[in-house]
């Protein structure tokens, strides 16, 4: 977590979930509790199950844990194929159709609209 | 009599006229009375009693203006409390339309949820999205309105379809009645079967609304452009109004349930990579009412029960996330996720308050999310349909990612963006602070809310031993998941970007089309201007030389030829006179 340790640097105040230390604490918190869990598959037998993959050992637990991965994955794979720049849909319409002048109305239009929120 | 007097209005009424009149009293007054509103609406809602009430005939056709029952209740309350909720946590916004279109959208989804017959239906579904579409606008940028306008025109056709199923639908059948449209299907037929030309375009028309995968756009689009007051109304109305219409018409209808499962896969792999945490919510909400949808298409009581269950939950906790959120952009004016992190310093309750909408989604247990969405995986297994059940797991673990772990993340924790903001208002604490009470409130004391499902039989118990464990493998494993990828840097970093979804397809690609269209039509309209006008050139050239005044038609003739010529042809004419003879 090297931007936690930045911004340690950054902000003499860090908070609580800045500190490596409590960073630290709370995987291993994590990694404990899910070895727990885990073992719990060892003291009760599910009495109803459906499918026969339920009754391996820790089914939920590994499986989570890949559907989690794969799920992270594909969105990095999705990247590849819709990622554009921010103002993909902006760009061309705002300054080939209507100028600049577009896009100063649009700014102060937000600022009227935050200034509305805030009322 | 006050039950008399109950019963002659229909539900959500209060709202709708009341939101009329909130322009003449006053911005300071119009907040409050908005909120009273939807406070007198629940009253009176809670006085009506269930069954049909306000018959009319209209040109034939007899229309039920209020027709209530277990699944209408349901809906109509949490629409109601939602309402409450939007309406405590918009009690700063000072611009009145924003509170006239909030009250009137609200009521009318309302009235839509007790609706007795289709064409009341088709009234309420257009009010829903002619009012709600001032929410977005209301944002007041030029991107907003771009955005409301496509959100307009596609809850309008939606309209449009819904009207045209209606009347076809009372060609067929004579009655307008709306309850189960599917018709009998004998055994061995496809499931299409049970459809008619006039439920296909119901079905689309509630396909639309409900987000349907190719239809879904319109949400991820429109809703991160409302103001933060506004998309907190927009995530609870319109999408569950079309899981209630799909509940009524379409339960057990078996291909919603692969519609149901595209739904909560693909939004998903979305959410992972988009840097707008309200847009993150967008596509999560999309995947929950991926859930409800398979639930419909089960159709079997412990599945309209979840389905029922897991709308009121989701009502309650998505409104959660959307004010949490909302309460950032609202101090920060901002909720990309490269721009935010390190809030839990500045605005801690809010930063809890997200995170228990998020535990919520998430399905921890002692919170509503378990109690409800439980029901439909079992459901699943219960029929034992195994890639749903699967699919259904791994759209757990995606809720974990997104909503569970992403939002509250990179929003309140993640690295410090520096950002030192004020808490969220008061207003906007209350309001968090009963959607948290609920969330709690539910998972613990599910039992209420389980008596109040369609088919109350069910003997439902989500507290099992197996249940908790397993849920809390899956939910912990996805964390520790998260945790190995944060660590070992393969964790998609956030980036300032717009990922191209089903609206790249009426944004850049039917327009470029009917560009090129165009161009190649004033391409061949060139050209052929271009020949036509060297051919017309030519004619006007020749004309012009055989009739002016030196041409061969146009020069003047000496009298004395003429006379020549005229009398050579009478001495002709004579000659072949006497050869006659």
């Amino acid at each position: 977590m090297s931007q936690n340790e930045e911004s340690l640097g950054e902000h003499a105040n860090a908070g609580f979930f800045e500190k490596p230390g409590n960073i630290n604490i709370i995987i291993i918190g994590l990694v404990v509790l899910c070895v727990l869990l885990a073992l719990a598959d060892l003291f009760y037998t599910n009495p109803h199950p459906h499918f026969a993959i339920e009754t391996s050992f820790a089914f939920q637990a590994w499986f989570g844990f890949a559907a989690f991965a794969s799920v992270v994955f594909l969105g990095r794979l999705l990247r590849v194929f819709v990622m554009r720049s921010e103002d993909y849909y902006e760009k061309p319409f705002d300054e080939a159709l209507q100028g600049r002048s577009s896009l100063e109305k649009n700014k102060k239009n937000r600022k009227k609209a935050k200034k509305g929120k805030r009322r | 009599m006050i039950h008399n007097i109950a019963q002659s209005l229909p539900p959500g009424i209060i709202m709708m006229a009341g939101a009329l009149l909130l322009p003449f009293i006053g911005k300071r007054i119009a907040p409050p009375t908005a909120l009273l509103l939807s406070i007198l609406s629940l009253v009176h809602f809670c006085l009506i009693p269930d069954g049909n009430h306000g018959q009319i005939d209209y040109l034939g056709a007899s229309l039920n203006i209020t027709h209530i029952d277990s699944i209408s209740r349901v809906f109509g309350f949490v629409f109601h409390l939602a309402a409450v909720m939007a309406s405590i946590y918009s009690l700063h916004v000072g611009d009145v339309k924003q509170h006239v279109a909030a009250i009137l959208y609200a009521g009318a989804a309302i009235g839509a949820a007790c609706a007795g017959d289709l064409m009341t239906l088709f009234v309420y579904w257009e009010l829903t999205a002619v009012s709600s579409v001032f929410l977005v606008w209301a944002s007041g940028t030029q991107r907003s309105f771009r955005s409301g306008m496509r959100y307009l025109v596609i809850q309008v056709t939606s309209g449009v379809l819904l009207l045209s199923g209606a009347i076809l639908r009372y060609v067929e059948t004579g009655s307008l009645e709306f309850g189960n449209l599917l018709a009998e299907v004998s055994k061995g037929d496809s499931a299409f079967a049970a459809l008619t030309p006039a439920t296909w375009l119901i079905l689309i028309a509630f396909g639309i609304k409900c987000a349907f995968p190719l239809l879904h756009n319109w949400l991820q689009d429109a809703y991160p452009e409302a103001t933060p007051t506004g998309t907190v109304f927009l995530s609870a109305f319109t999408t569950k109004l079309a899981v209630y219409s799909l509940i009524r018409g379409f339960a057990g209808f078996e291909p919603l349930i692969a519609i149901g499962c595209a739904m909560t896969l693909f939004p998903i792999v979305f959410a992972v990579i988009e840097n707008d945490l309200r847009r993150v919510l967008a596509y999560s909400l999309n995947n929950q009412l991926g859930f409800m949808v398979v639930g419909i298409g089960i159709g079997s009581d412990l599945a309209i029960n979840g389905t029922v269950a897991h709308a009121f939950c989701h009502i309650i906790y998505k409104s959660l996330l959307f004010m949490s959120i909302g309460a950032v952009l609202h101090r920060v004016g901002t909720t990309k996720a490269t721009e935010l992190g390190g809030l839990y310093k500045s605005m801690p309750w809010t930063t809890v308050f997200c995170i228990i909408g998020a535990a919520a989604i998430s399905g921890f247990p002692l919170l509503s999310g378990f109690i409800s969405k439980s029901m439909i995986i079992s459901a699943a297994a219960e029929e034992h349909q195994f890639w749903v059940w699967i699919i259904l797991l791994i759209a757990s673990a995606g809720v974990m990612e997104h909503s569970g772990i992403k939002i509250p993340f990179f929003a309140f924790f993640s690295h410090d963006s520096g950002k030192r903001v004020k808490e969220a208002p008061a207003n906007m604490l209350v309001a968090m602070a009963i959607g948290a009470f609920f969330c709690i409130g539910l998972g613990v004391a599910y039992p209420l809310l389980y008596r109040w499902l369609p088919n109350p039989a069910i003997d439902y118990h989500p507290y099992t031993v197996t249940h908790v464990v397993t849920q809390m493998q899956l939910l912990m494993f996805a964390a520790l998941a998260f945790v190995v990828l944060m660590k070992s840097g393969l964790y998609p970093d956030e980036k300032r970007s717009t990922n191209l979804d089903t609206d790249w397809i009426y944004r850049r690609l039917i327009p470029s089309i009917v560009g090129g269209v165009g161009y190649c039509v004033s391409g061949i309209d060139r050209w052929v201007r271009k020949d036509a006008l060297l051919i017309i050139g030519s004619v006007l050239g020749n004309a012009k030389k055989n009739f002016d005044e030196n041409g061969l038609f146009g020069r003047s003739w000496s009298t004395s030829t003429m006379t020549f010529w005229s009398t050579l042809m009478l001495a002709v004419y004579l000659v072949m006179y006497y050869l006659q003879r």
